[in-house]
């Protein structure tokens, strides 16, 4: 993983998924008063920098999982920072 | 999706603790309290003359069948640590299938055969030595595979002259071992299915997997570090979904055990019970959520929100979410707003509007 700063709403984002484990990007959405376009480009920045997963889910309303990784609770933790 | 009481829960065939069983355990220990109050019972000059002789006769007996004792507990000792060190995450359910208590009984058998062996040709031996030679040396000596002669610089077993004692035993012991795997086997596969069927979400499984080996004391941390990587490939988008909430639930089971799988059961039926529904517990929160996002569009979402919530700045919020966006679709922005409006709103309000609508 290379060094990444995270900007406030990835921020916001990774401490959500962290407080509230794995859920859809619509939660994440709503549970950080992020506009659910804006949440899939943060979502997708942060999975490609391998901080979250993002993965197809049927049984989500918006078909889709995203989760923290454990590398991303080490950089949050201040770990690797 | 069937409801079975939690007193029903059983994961396939297992050796049963049966009545008789229960029975036949507290007839042994009375027995047992008996043989050990008659050989200590005080002889006074009160004490009925019968009772002398029947010590005697009772000591005697004790005396006689107690190496046997002895060396059968050994003998059980050794093949329950076998039995615990091969199936280390099932240990328990290892040990209650049927293939496991014939393996027990068959060790118990071959050290007390063994003993009756030793006393018949070794007469002269000291009777501690001849337990203490049995209980631990037969169980080595059928372990054991004995080289006698290697080819000088020879790898492996090639080129050797070797006498296998362990050979039987070895043939024995993987036949057990296959047995009891194929039960737990049998238990493993019905325990994974109850667990999608009562948690159907692959974030709840997975939250459950992680806190699971989150919550494991025995693990060192290279080993909870390396189980949360193999949880965290599982969520690979390219795992077809059935295969990676299949495999989470496995995970859940092997790093909780089957009781605690069973725990999780049993909670999930007390949500899903119509008491708990009543009570409007998170089940019922993710059947509204579907139920707003099936029976409302975008701008009645919106409306529903300007109804609804006494904040400006969260039907502002709302009204944001429902524009059209390039990097969203229209099932992501209904989500979003299903999530929120149940946030901010609670359920009991989003439940009578519903209502209402459908009477409409």
């Amino acid at each position: 993983m290379k060094r990444f700063e995270l900007e406030e709403e990835e921020r916001k984002v990774l401490q959500t998924l962290a407080k509230r484990g794995a859920m859809s990007p619509s939660e994440v959405a709503a549970e950080t008063w992020t506009l659910p376009g804006k949440t899939l480009t943060v979502l997708r920045e942060l999975s490609s920098a391998g901080f979250v997963l993002l993965r197809d889910d049927t049984n989500s309303p918006d078909g889709m999982l995203v989760a923290i990784t454990s590398q991303a609770r080490g950089y949050l933790n201040g770990s690797l920072a | 999706m069937a409801v079975t009481p939690p007193d029903e829960m059983m994961f396939g065939r297992r050796t049963k603790i049966t009545r008789g069983m229960k029975i036949g355990a507290a007839l042994s220990l009375l027995l047992l309290a008996a043989l050990i109050t008659i050989i200590v019972f005080p002889i006074t000059a009160t004490t009925p003359a019968w009772v002398e002789p029947l010590q005697t006769n009772v000591y005697g007996f004790m005396a006689r069948i107690s190496p046997y004792i002895l060396v059968g507990l050994l003998g059980s000792t050794v093949a329950i640590a076998e039995l615990v060190s091969t199936f280390q995450t099932y240990p328990r359910e290892a040990l209650r299938t049927r293939w496991a208590w014939i393996l027990i009984a068959v060790n118990v058998v071959a050290a007390m055969i063994a003993l009756v062996v030793v006393r018949v040709t070794m007469t002269e031996m000291n009777p501690s030595l001849q337990i203490l030679s049995v209980g631990v040396g037969f169980q080595a000596i059928i372990r054991t595979r004995f080289v006698l002669a290697k080819r000088i610089g020879g790898d492996g077993e090639e080129g050797e002259v070797a006498l296998n004692l362990g050979w039987l035993y070895d043939q024995f012991q993987n036949l057990a071992r296959t047995q009891i795997d194929l039960e737990l086997m049998n238990n493993r596969r019905t325990a994974v299915t109850r667990l999608l069927d009562y948690y159907p979400s692959m974030a709840e499984l997975y939250d459950i997997a992680w806190y699971t080996i989150t919550a494991r004391a025995t693990l060192t941390r290279e080993q909870e570090d390396q189980r949360k990587a193999d949880l965290e490939k599982l969520l690979d988008p390219k795992a077809p979904e059935n295969f990676a909430k299949s495999s989470i639930a496995l995970m859940i089971l092997e790093n909780g055990g089957q009781a605690y799988v069973e725990l999780l059961l049993t909670q999930a039926m007390q949500n899903l019970s119509p008491e708990a529904m009543a009570m409007g517990k998170p089940s019922s929160a993710d059947k509204l959520l579907w139920e707003l996002i099936e029976n409302y569009s975008l701008p009645e979402m919106v409306t529903l929100a300007e109804k609804l919530c006494t904040s400006d700045k969260a039907v502002t919020y709302v009204r944001d979410a429902a524009q059209p966006d390039p990097q969203a679709n229209t099932a992501n922005q209904k989500a979003t707003i299903a999530h929120f409006l149940v946030q901010q709103i609670g359920l009991e309000p989003l439940q009578k509007a519903l209502a209402e609508r459908g009477r409409e």
